[in-house]
């Protein structure tokens, strides 16, 4: 009856310490890789010296292919809402300004043909709000691809460490009920060693 | 038949348990994240392979930004050219020679343009709606650097001949003097400039300006050299436009041209952040410092001990710093470790260390013979630069007969 328990006991942690990495993890491998895709795009575009004259199709096409990021940095800022509460709360309000701004620039910018002058100074002030609060959203949760935490998320080490020590804790009294020790006699013996 | 397979259950589950144990505290450690790098001269070599791969147009020998719409600036071919002399590979320094004196050189010296790439019109040619055709001072010193080190490497005196004319016509175009003291202004406007002039301190560049001292003896390259530390370090104590200073050099400062007081620039884009330019100046002190053991060069690093402050403090640096030494960005960027290490060889040791191994080796992967991630085209050539310097693999060509 004690090592039918015993058995039970260990094949639930196994069950248990198994099943516990899965439970969490917001920053997946795919998820850090779209959010660097992002930031990677986020650079390219230049921002045009405040003042200067710049190109209005040029200029459109940059807001554009900024306003085509944003939903892909929304899909991104979904799928993180839907592990944390937290931290839907705080995409939440980085994504309603990201959302004012980008609407701004929209109705600001109007479309024009290559070579047509658009008053750069606005405009230029719109890409580089965006382009910061982009920053900020990136910087916020994943700090920088280069130097991206190393090892097991913290859930994963957890749950690994407590399956570890319980295996390790099943295993040995598993051997200690073969060997024929019992904890009873463990203390005996401990008792006469300090009575010697 | 029952106690057999308890002790093999108990066996396994103790192996099991250990075995966890011992690869989750082995992952978790950031040291098995870290390549064993037996040979740091085949890193050097592996990842130059690549950068010419991912950076260089093979066709025209064209160095490339991606990330920045596909531009080249002469500073990229001139990080190509000192990389290719210094890892001895003359078809790419020779290339990307051909294509700066073919695309990129002005009509009016020997200097080069310093932005080129796709015009409105589609074509291919110097930017000249934003300013290309205009010279970037470090660029030209360290084209003129990569020559000299090229006409000894490979015993070629056409090379120096190109490296003489472009020296003079440094002094000529790049080179402000105030109250008759030489400063290295940011572009060939400066020297002309009424009120001030503008001055990236990143661009000076003391150990090579000692080299051209040797090579052209018509004007004061060693007063060149101790006014650029005169203004790094004054740079670098000022307040400027901050209520106190954390002791960094600046990426930019404008410099009266009158009384020779230096100041922050009200322009957004010359800012006084210890950022993506400024990086650059404990790297190249460190070269002044390793190639001729100028006491100058370690005096003014000294002086940034906030980077050590900061390191013990966080056990990282930041991509940008304002003067005051608040935080501007908060992403940590390879290039920031690759120039600042100069600073940690030279004037905190005890740390270099830890900065060399955990930020810069930490970025390579011995299993694929490349970064772990893809670096932007400054990443790169920062990432590289820092860890030649690091194990002494950027030696003066100059001085080898």
């Amino acid at each position: 009856m004690k090592t039918n328990n015993l058995y039970i006991l260990g094949m639930l942690v196994l069950v248990v310490g198994f099943l516990l990495p899965f439970f969490s993890d917001a920053k997946t491998p795919k998820t850090r890789s779209v959010l660097a895709d992002v930031h990677r795009a986020n650079l390219q575009a230049p921002i045009p010296a405040a003042g200067t004259s710049t190109y209005g199709g040029d200029v459109y096409q940059q807001i554009r292919n900024r306003k085509d990021r944003t939903a892909a940095t929304s899909t991104v800022v979904t799928d993180i809402a839907s592990v944390s509460t937290t931290t839907a709360t705080a995409l939440s309000a980085t994504s309603t300004a990201t959302t004012t701004v980008i609407a701004a620039s929209t109705t600001t910018a109007v479309a024009g043909t290559a070579g047509q002058s658009t008053p750069g100074t606005i405009v230029a002030q719109q890409i580089r709000s965006y382009k910061n609060l982009t920053s900020d959203l990136i910087n916020r949760f994943f700090p920088s691809s280069n130097y991206a935490p190393v090892g097991f998320s913290r859930p994963v080490t957890i749950g690994l460490s407590i399956f570890s020590l319980l295996s390790i804790v099943a295993g040995g009294i598993l051997l200690s009920g073969y060997f024929g020790i019992s904890f009873a006699s463990i203390k005996k013996n401990i008792v006469s060693l300090i009575a010697s | 038949m029952k106690m057999p397979k308890y002790k093999i259950l108990g066996i396994i589950l103790l192996a099991l348990g250990f075995s966890i144990l011992i690869v989750v505290a082995y992952y978790n450690n950031p040291r098995s994240h870290i390549p064993l790098v037996f040979s740091e001269k085949s890193l050097l070599q592996n990842v130059w392979t690549n950068y010419k791969t991912n950076y260089i147009e093979s066709t025209s020998g064209r160095t490339f930004d991606k990330n920045s719409n596909n531009v080249t600036t002469s500073e990229g071919e001139s990080y190509t050219m000192l990389r290719a002399v210094w890892m001895d590979d003359k078809a790419t320094f020779d290339q990307s020679l051909n294509f700066s004196k073919n695309n990129l050189k002005r009509p009016s010296d020997s200097l080069f343009s310093w932005l080129y790439g796709q015009r409105s019109d589609k074509s291919y040619g110097v930017l000249t709606s934003q300013g290309g055709q205009n010279t970037a001072s470090d660029a030209d010193a360290d084209i003129a650097l990569a020559l000299i080190f090229a006409s000894h490497r490979w015993n070629d005196a056409s090379y120096l001949s190109l490296a003489k004319t472009m020296i003079n016509d440094i002094w000529k175009e790049d080179v402000v003097i105030v109250q008759g003291k030489p400063y290295m202004g940011a572009d060939n406007f400066e020297h002309a400039a009424k009120g001030t002039a503008v001055l990236n301190p990143s661009y000076f560049s003391p150990a090579s300006y000692r080299i051209f001292s040797t090579i052209d003896k018509t004007h004061d390259w060693m007063a060149l050299v101790s006014d650029s530390y005169q203004v790094l370090r004054d740079s670098a104590s000022s307040t400027l436009d901050k209520n106190q200073s954390a002791g960094l050099p600046p990426d930019w400062v404008l410099i009266n041209t009158s009384s020779g007081k230096l100041t922050a620039s009200s322009a957004g884009n010359l800012n006084t952040d210890y950022g993506y330019d400024a990086f650059r100046i404990p790297w190249r002190l460190a070269l002044d410092w390793q190639w001729f053991h100028a006491t100058e060069a370690k005096q003014t690093l000294d002086t940034f001990s906030f980077l050590s402050r900061e390191w013990n403090a966080n056990h990282l640096l930041h991509s940008s710093y304002s003067h005051d030494g608040s935080v501007t960005g908060q992403i940590e960027a390879p290039a920031m470790y690759g120039g600042s290490i100069g600073y940690f060889m030279v004037s905190d040791d005890k740390n270099a260390k830890d900065v060399y191994t955990n930020k810069l080796l930490f970025l390579y992967d011995q299993d694929t013979s490349a970064w772990k991630e893809p670096l932007s085209y400054y990443d790169d050539n920062w990432a590289w630069f820092g860890i030649a310097l690091y194990n002494n693999l950027l030696p003066n060509l100059a001085a080898i007969q």
